[in-house]
């Protein structure tokens, strides 16, 4: 943080700035997360999509936020968003059918904690991972040119 | 390196944009077929038996039963086979492996009617009489074997038929 930064001042543009950073993470966050959802699932899938597509979009999505959002540290309460967003969507999706199809309350209960660790663990190991290697590689690639 | 966004020259950053929306798009219509297919099988596991009527056939040696099973998910869904164990006051009247379905797919969201045959075991003519004179009922019990996207899996069923 430099010695020149104000105090940030309860503005509306201090509040549209935050909702702007809220909204990217969203949009970005949403489609990595589907993405997730397709490759961990990919039997739900349609037949003709490979199982790896999916994670070419994450790392294409990763790579979109670090061209959009040009300021570092904005990107990263950006990339923040979004991954908490993506991991919102894949539980979500997993835990869809319990909430949907009329499955008896005790076996809700049981099959929804499940399920819910189950996605959590399977989105952290492949979310992360895709969603960031397209991020950075956009910063390293600006570091790079700019060294 | 903070802010960068003047080393990236407007066309990359246009693409940039015209590239995400589009992958957005593409996984929104993927997504939500995806979804659908994953949600019906749950829905399917908690389809709705019962039984519509059951009848000696006309030669005697077997028992056409008639189903009513719904298909309460958003897709198709092909009834492949049975498991059918049907009892008269407890004793098993049918030959288990011998069960005759009839492929029948099921529209989504509707009822519609699965006929078994049941073919007799030869010496249990006097419980199957006892249930024909209506004297006792015939309870089905078993599982549908059903297939929803090329995934197989069971429903199963109880059903009592005076």
């Amino acid at each position: 943080m430099t010695a020149t930064e104000q105090r940030p001042r309860l503005s509306w543009a201090w509040v549209l700035d935050r909702v702007t950073v809220l909204a990217q993470g969203l949009a970005f966050g949403s489609v990595a997360g589907m993405n997730t959802f397709l490759f961990v699932k990919h039997e739900a899938a349609p037949q003709f999509l490979p199982q790896v597509l999916p994670i070419a979009f994450i790392v294409t999505v990763g790579v979109c936020t670090g061209l959009l959002v040009t300021d570092a540290r904005r990107g990263m309460a950006v990339a923040t968003v979004a991954t908490g967003t993506a991991l919102l969507v894949h539980v979500g999706a997993w835990v869809l059918p319990l909430v949907l199809a009329d499955v008896h309350p005790v076996t809700a209960q049981l099959l929804g904690v499940a399920f819910t660790g189950r996605a959590f663990l399977t989105a952290l190991l492949v979310l992360p991972l895709s969603y960031f290697s397209g991020y950075f590689a956009v910063l390293v690639g600006v570091g790079y040119v700019d060294g | 390196m903070v802010g960068y966004g003047d080393r990236l020259s407007g066309r990359t950053k246009r693409g940039a944009l015209v590239v995400a929306v589009a992958v957005g798009v593409v996984t929104a219509l993927l997504f939500h077929s995806s979804l659908l297919a994953y949600v019906s099988l749950y829905e399917v596991s908690t389809a709705d038996v019962s039984a519509d009527s059951a009848r000696l056939a006309d030669d005697g040696d077997a028992i056409v039963v008639q189903l009513r099973v719904s298909n309460p998910s958003s897709r198709e869904v092909t009834v492949t086979g049975a498991q059918v164990f049907a009892r008269v006051n407890g004793t098993l009247v049918n030959d288990v492996g011998g069960v005759e379905v009839n492929r029948t797919t099921l529209a989504p969201g509707r009822t519609s009617t699965v006929t078994l045959r049941l073919p007799l075991l030869a010496d249990r003519s006097t419980a199957v009489s006892a249930w024909t004179s209506g004297n006792a009922s015939l309870v089905l019990s078993g599982d549908l074997g059903v297939s929803v996207r090329g995934r197989t899996m069971t429903v199963r069923f109880e059903e009592g038929v005076p």
